[in-house]
């Protein structure tokens, strides 16, 4: 926060570093943020809510994010959520209870040229094939 | 025939020109550095004015003309790069930051220049962690190079750039809700007027261009208008970077110039390379997920603004979804609302209220297979409450699936509502209604 | 501005330019419905539901002149798509269209939008029959909907924003007027949105949540169900109440209230909107502080001492023995041996009778209308003299004027003024606030300035030097004396050695000052912070408001938040013992409250008459004094600890069971009416008093003042040069005997109206004027809040005392006392902050005592550190006076130097190291075990 000279426009970017460092936001840390940019916490809660690259509950050491826009859909983005869905036991949106792995889905990642596209810890897959991912998935799960 | 040279897609004639030397090398910030030294800012404003560039980011608006809004001597004034590309569909910017990042940043500089301001903001989309991180360096090279930071190159002219990354919201690609976002405070688009050129960012006067826009400018200042304009057409002269996905064969960014016919895009096999499997083509998005959707009729339609527009659709982002007859169109519209109701920023009652009903029916009817008799017409009066009432572009964007949908297949929903009603008088008498009608 | 020609519906009017269609449609006298558009507020065009379709003349590229048709008239180019009318500024020639088949069809579609995420569950929504949703949805709706009711989306309810309001999300139709309104008009950021999209919601994540003093207002301006009060939700349905109009006298604003009634219970406390004073809004304090009239522990019957008990008596035996044991006290010992004290929250009435049969009956100017603590401060008369007059709206106030707020918290003290300086600013008005700490209303300043702790008389003198410096005394169109003093005592301090003294930067201190004699309009308003510096601060105050101009004219002069709702009342009508009503100086003075409490231990009293104050509570002193009096009578409404020393106890009548009219701040009287009846026994306090007289009559008392001894008296406060001729006009003659038979308050009004200076034609007739003409002048922006809460004033807005100078009648005194040097034998000063919500025993049975804060003392980290303090440390501070021992808070805004206690707290009080309204202490940490 020291970078951003405590300005309140900083906020987004301060939460991006929040969330790199912690791994997401809790309401403490938010109310933190809020004191030391001399914001008012509603507003902060309501920008880390608002926007969806922020997550308010601790994500999986690991994350797999299917990819749903529209040409990854054409593609069989749902058959491949739903693959994933079974194998991991998760919803999308959920994270193991061993807190292992986030399943996740996208509304676009810009990526429809290597459509159906899943992001594996940041890592973008194009041409993702159910099984493949499946093996991947499980591989995550089973580490130890 | 594709371009001997490229305009953007550079990375095609030098495969390293990501590299801030080998960028320099071929003529890299050349433009820049002599128009910072010997030009003035109002002659690099009438050389795009004159090169016709237009903005690419959807609206098509010319570029010079944007420029000249800004108020007279009203100073600081603001420039922002959009990359906040989330247009479904549209993944060129990506690939430009990817792989040619210095001409942008040169096009951010040079515009910059030409507008006369010091501060510069490229707004990245929060997903785009690496490519944040690509541009940061690139900017980096630049300021060690003298090209950005204060007195550049000995002529007093100062100017900073930053990345800011956004954090996940569609919306921020609309110019006033991005400079709400890069503010700080939630994505929500501001009342129009005033116009971002005569109070946007802080309230000052602020312009806004898309990546593929800016990374243009270089380009028009080193070669020269009449170069540039010998691409494309009259009204759309230069180059687009089409996004082409969906049931091609080659799926990918292709530079081409405005006016070669849609076509030559799906089939020529440098580009596409015909639909997958020989499918015939059903549903053809060719601006990103906002334009109304052409059919396999629309082939010859000649890509640039008033070819698109003159077929009903619009060219927006240069997003082309090419879709096969193994697609229902019912399904394609939940998915493509489905989207934006989840990125209905919740401002407006038509877009907030519209969408999510949109989705609830069409879910219900595409995904569920239940439908109601008055479904279609109930549809039809939804999008036409939204349509023109929302308070900006996302809200009209969202009308663009169904009525498409319901304009091009009607039959597919009737379909559907037709064996929903069979199942229903089926189970008809000894069932409990699921629902209430 | 001036005037453009629309045309609306085919109907062509003119209206203001700028004003939005909306606005403009109404002028005209047509409905353009909307939900988040509220005029107080800056248009954004969100709910859509104003659309309406819009076009201009068509102008010539060449000419700039509109086109001509066919027909002569201009070509209308009507914009391609709807526009929304709260958001488009009317233009020359507009033509406006609200009825077209596409105007429509968009106004259904919202309606339509909006219901589809709305619970319809009107029959227990308390908005119900005030609802704009449900208003509009009648009119301009669609008959039913096609949404599936199973699609309704269904949320976790209610959501507690904070004790006292409540959000049911299912209902929220995400407007924004709530969030707006704590942003732009309250300054209190404290909601939010979460989430986006359909899942947009409203949140409080403040600590404690939706900490401000305006929430309630958030539920006025709700255009559905969404928002409700803790303290009237499943009360009671709208249409079964009705409004009665009463004055807030929780603080010197003067509110303008609607107790709305259901039969004789109080549902709910709302707005009445009065441009001159509250226009739509009131304070928590307000609205919720109004449960004390229904409160279970009320005294309903009289009480007499019998046996060290009291016991239940009846009215003519309690007021005949008080009647017996005075007229005693008075035949034996005099009526100096008679001592009355009556509370600033009494109505004019109430006070006006009160010192009148002192006066009259007992021959005792021992009055007063304060405690009688080391903490009270001097009676302010400057706030009179100079104060704003007729004519001054600060409603009306915008650029060119400035207001300077002096050792004020505004937010806590008067809270309202909050909003009515934001809208000041909001239209151009300066605001320059000066404290020794920081205040919320700094965020608002134009200019903020700090001086050092106890150094805010060294300020104001350094800023009168500066203006002196300046214009010297060419602005002073006043009638005056102690030129020459003033000019010496100013050549004592340069404007240098002011800053100096009061660490404010002598440039600061100039640019306030020029900025004060630029302003064509300038108010001065100071507080309980400022007063304890002692009466030299309003009188220097008073000669800078004099020296700048800014006096005598409306919308200039002095403003001073006294405690209570009606000190400025006790003070005109002359409850104290140095003056009678209209601040006609006595030259012989009785005894003040801190005085009466030796007096009674020391036997010079004998007896004591309270009415409606508790210095038991807070006092050691006065309980003493009370316990060693002869003879105590306490007129309450609860039985207080002081109460419970009398020996006759009168129940009386609340605010709402009494009619009365009450001074505010700006000198505005207002007439509050009868609510509910009487509540047991409990009779209004002018009727206590005049049974005391007419028994005191029966007994055969005759009236003991000496007419000539009015006359020696006839010099005004603050006059004290030559001034005997002007001095005689604000002079009371009580020379024609007393009748003690009213029957009506307004009687006793119009006595009030004859004999006491200002006052003259303000009465109850005058007061609840209505309508057109006069003061009155229906507020601006009539039907505005389009069909929801009822706002409606059907009691007139009062009528604003004149300027008492007016007419160079009396003459100012410009002598400045000399600035006294700061002791500082003890480290710290003590400083007591006037909170909101303290120990007004009004607040009791309401939602906001669990808000009254536990006591404390708060330090800066600065002396923290010195001493060795944590928060949560006990500590000791001592004075001359005595020790005392509190809780540490280590506070950011509290400045080094300065030890903060809330004054006036339940079942706490500081006198024990009180020593004047200012204290030095010095204060250790106390270390147990």
């Amino acid at each position: 926060m020291k970078r951003h000279q405590y300005r309140a426009d900083a906020l987004i970017e301060v939460l991006h570093k929040a969330q790199e460092l912690y791994g997401h936001l809790t309401e403490d840390r938010l109310l933190a943020i809020a004191h030391s940019l001399h914001l008012p916490p509603s507003r902060v809660y309501g920008v880390a809510t608002f926007y969806h690259f922020f997550s308010l509950t601790p994500q999986g050491e690991h994350s797999c994010t299917v990819c749903l826009g529209t040409a990854c859909y054409v593609k069989g983005a749902m058959e491949l959520l739903a693959t994933l869905e079974t194998e991991s036991g998760l919803r999308a949106g959920s994270t193991s209870a061993d807190g292992k792995l986030s399943l996740l889905t996208a509304r676009c990642l810009g990526a429809c040229g290597i459509a159906p596209a899943v992001i594996v810890d940041g890592n973008v897959a194009g041409h993702a094939d159910p099984e493949v991912m499946r093996a991947r998935v499980r591989a995550l799960l089973d580490e130890d | 025939m594709g371009l001997s040279d490229y305009i953007i897609m550079r990375e095609l004639n030098f495969p390293d020109i990501n590299r801030f030397e080998r960028y320099c090398q071929v003529g890299g910030w050349e433009a820049y550095r002599t128009a910072v030294k010997e030009q003035t800012p109002a002659t690099i404003v009438q050389m795009v004015k004159e090169a016709g560039l237009r903005g690419r980011g959807g609206a098509g608006f010319p570029t010079g003309i944007k420029w000249s809004f800004l108020p007279k001597d009203v100073f600081p004034r603001y420039l922002l790069c959009n990359c906040d590309e989330s247009e479904p569909g549209t993944f060129n910017n990506h690939q430009i930051i990817d792989r040619n990042p210095h001409q942008l940043i040169e096009g951010v500089a040079l515009s910059a220049y030409a507008i006369e301001c010091h501060t510069a903001y490229i707004y990245m989309r929060g997903e785009f962690a690496a490519a944040a991180l690509t541009l940061e360096q690139a900017i980096d090279e630049a300021y060690r190079a003298g090209l950005l930071g204060k007195n550049i190159l000995g002529t007093g002219y100062d100017l900073d750039i930053y990345v800011h990354r956004g954090a996940g919201a569609y919306i921020c690609g609309e110019e006033t809700a991005l400079m709400e976002s890069l503010e700080g405070k939630i994505g929500q688009p501001r009342l129009k007027p005033p116009f971002p050129a005569v109070a946007g960012l802080y309230g000052k006067p602020t312009i806004i261009n898309n990546v593929e826009t800016l990374a243009n400018v270089p380009r028009i200042v080193e070669k020269g208008v009449a170069w540039y304009r010998s691409h494309g057409t009259e009204k759309s002269p230069g180059t687009k970077c089409f996004s082409l996905s969906g049931h091609v064969n080659r799926p990918g960014n292709y530079e081409l110039p405005f006016g070669v016919p849609l076509r030559e895009l799906i089939e020529s096999p440098e580009y596409g390379g015909g639909m997958k499997g020989s499918r015939p083509i059903k549903i053809i998005i060719p601006g990103g997920a906002s334009a109304p959707w052409l059919t396999a009729k629309h082939l010859d339609v000649p890509l640039d603004y008033e070819g698109v527009a003159a077929a009903g659709s619009m060219l927006g982002s240069g997003a082309v979804i090419v879709l096969n007859d193994t697609v229902k169109a019912p399904h394609v519209a939940y998915k493509m609302d489905e989207f934006f109701k989840h990125e209905s920023c919740g401002k407006c009652t038509p877009c907030r209220e519209g969408t999510h009903w949109l989705v609830k029916v069409l879910h219900r009817l595409a995904e569920e297979g239940h439908a109601e008799p008055d479904d279609i017409p109930t549809l039809h009066g939804i999008y036409r409450q939204m349509a023109g009432n929302c308070f900006c572009l996302l809200g009209e964007s969202a009308v663009m699936p169904i009525k498409s949908a319901l304009e091009l297949f009607p039959e597919e929903f009737e379909a559907i509502i037709k064996a929903s009603n069979e199942r229903h008088q089926r189970n008809g008498a000894h069932a409990i209604p699921l629902r209430v009608s | 501005m001036a005037d453009v020609t629309i045309t609306v519906n085919g109907v062509t009017f003119r209206v203001p330019a700028g004003t939005n269609v909306v606005d403009a449609a109404r002028i005209g006298g047509i409905s353009i419905p909307v939900f988040c558009y509220h005029p107080r507020m800056k248009p954004v065009g969100m709910c859509r539901m104003c659309l309406v379709q819009v076009g201009t003349p068509r102008l010539d590229p060449a000419t700039r002149q509109p086109m001509l048709g066919e027909d002569g008239r201009p070509v209308i180019a009507m914009m391609p798509k709807l526009q929304t009318g709260c958001t488009t500024p009317v233009s020359e020639g507009m033509v406006i269209n609200t009825e077209s088949d596409e105007v429509q069809f968009a106004q259904k579609g919202v309606l339509e939008f909006l219901l589809t995420s709305h619970p319809l569950d009107c029959p227990v929504c308390d908005k119900g029959g005030e609802c704009p949703l449900q208003n509009l949805t009648m009119a301009w709706g669609p008959g039913n909907s096609r949404f599936d009711y199973n699609d309704k989306v269904h949320f976790e309810k209610p959501v507690h924003l904070g004790d006292l309001i409540l959000l049911d999300r299912e209902r929220c139709i995400l407007c924004a007027r709530c969030v707006r309104f704590q942003d732009e008009l309250a300054d209190d950021p404290v909601l939010g949105f979460d989430n986006r999209g359909r899942n947009w919601m409203i949140i409080s994540k403040s600590d404690p949540p939706f900490d401000s003093k305006f929430s309630g207002n958030t539920t006025d301006i709700c255009p559905v169900g969404a928002l409700t009060s803790a303290d009237f939700r499943f009360k009671a349905r709208v249409w079964e109440l009705s409004s009665k109009p009463v004055v807030c006298t929780l603080c010197p604003v003067g509110c303008n209230l609607s107790l709305d009634m259901r039969y004789d219970q109080l549902m709910r406390v709302m707005p009445r909107e009065n441009g001159a004073v509250n226009d739509i809004w009131i304070c928590d304090k307000g609205r919720f502080g109004h449960r004390f009239i229904e409160h279970e522990s009320r005294l309903t019957t009289p009480l007499i001492r019998k046996g060290g008990h009291l016991v239940e008596a009846s009215w003519d035996e309690a007021l005949a023995l008080v009647a017996e044991k005075l007229a005693a006290v008075q035949s034996s010992r005099g009526g100096s041996a008679i001592a009355g004290l009556a509370s600033p929250r009494l109505s004019n009435e109430d006070l006006y009778l009160f010192q009148k049969l002192f006066r009259e009956y007992f021959g005792s100017h021992n009055l007063d209308h304060m405690p009688g603590s080391a903490a009270d401060v001097d009676y302010d008369e400057h706030g009179a003299l100079m104060g704003v007059g007729k004519g001054t709206n600060l409603m009306e106030m915008g650029a060119e004027s400035l207001v300077l707020v002096i050792g004020a918290d505004p937010e806590e003290e008067a809270p309202l003024y909050v909003l009515r300086l934001r809208a000041m600013l909001e239209r151009g008005a300066k605001l320059v606030v000066a404290n020794m700490r920081p205040t919320k209303l700094d965020r608002s300043a134009t200019t903020r300035l700090y001086y050092q702790p106890g150094s805010e008389l060294a300020f104001v003198r350094g800023l009168l030097r500066a203006v002196f410096d300046r214009v010297g005394h060419e602005r002073l169109h006043l009638k005056h004396s102690g030129l020459e003093q003033l000019r010496k005592t100013l050549s004592d301090l340069s404007v240098e050695q002011a800053a100096e003294l009061c660490g404010v930067p002598a440039e600061t201190i100039r640019a306030v000052a020029q900025a004060l004699l630029e302003a064509k309009q300038g108010l001065i308003m100071y507080g309980a912070e400022a007063r304890s510096a002692g009466a030299g601060m309003s009188e220097s105050l008073g000669v800078l408001a004099a020296l700048t101009g800014k006096v005598g004219k409306p919308g200039s002069g002095l403003i001073a938040l006294l405690p209570g709702g009606n000190s400025r009342g006790a003070l005109d009508m002359g409850v104290r013992p140095d003056a009678r009503p209209g601040y006609a100086v006595l030259s012989q003075r009785g005894l003040g409250a801190r005085e009466v409490w030796p007096a009674l231990r020391e036997g010079r009293v004998k007896a004591v008459w309270i009415a409606g104050l508790d210095p038991a509570a807070q006092l050691p002193a006065a309980r003493a004094a009370l316990e060693a009096a002869d003879f105590v009578v306490v007129q309450e409404l609860f039985l207080t600890a002081t109460a419970k020393l009398a020996d006759v106890v009168l129940p009386a009548a609340s605010v709402a069971e009494r009619e009365g009219t009450y001074t505010n701040a700006e000198r505005r009287v207002q007439r509050s009416r009868q609510a509910r009846q009487a509540h047991g026994e409990a009779r209004p306090d002018w009727q206590i008093i005049q049974g005391v007289a007419q028994h005191l009559s029966e007994l055969s008392v005759p009236v003991a003042v000496p007419t000539q001894r009015v006359e020696e008296s006839s010099q005004p406060v603050g006059g004290k040069g030559k001034s005997k001729g002007p001095g005689k006009t604000t002079a009371v003659t009580v020379a024609e005997p007393s009748t003690w038979d009213y029957l009506t308050p307004s009687e006793i009004a119009a006595e009030i109206a004859e004999r006491v200076p200002g006052y003259a034609g303000i009465t109850y007739s005058a007061l609840a004027a209505t309508g057109q003409g006069g003061d009155w002048g229906r507020q601006t922006n009539e039907a505005i809040f389009y069909d929801g809460t009822n706002y409606e004033n059907s009691e007139g807005i009062g009528i604003q005392l004149p300027n008492l100078i007016e007419g160079q009648k009396t003459a100012v005194s410009l002598g400045l006392r000399p600035l006294s040097k700061p002791a500082h034998e003890r480290s710290l000063l003590l400083v007591s902050q006037s909170l909101a919500y303290d120990g007004d025993l009004l607040l009791r049975g309401s939602l906001l005592e669990r808000q009254i804060p536990q006591p404390y003392v708060a330090l800066s980290q600065t002396d923290a550190d010195k001493l060795n303090i944590k928060p949560g440390d006990t500590v000791r501070l001592d004075s001359a006076a005595g020790e005392l021992t509190l809780s540490a808070r280590v506070v950011d805004d509290v400045p080094a130097g300065v030890a903060l206690i809330p004054a006036n707290l339940p079942n706490f009080s500081a006198a024990a190291v009180q020593t004047g309204p200012r204290t030095r202490v010095n204060l250790v940490k106390v270390v147990t075990g």
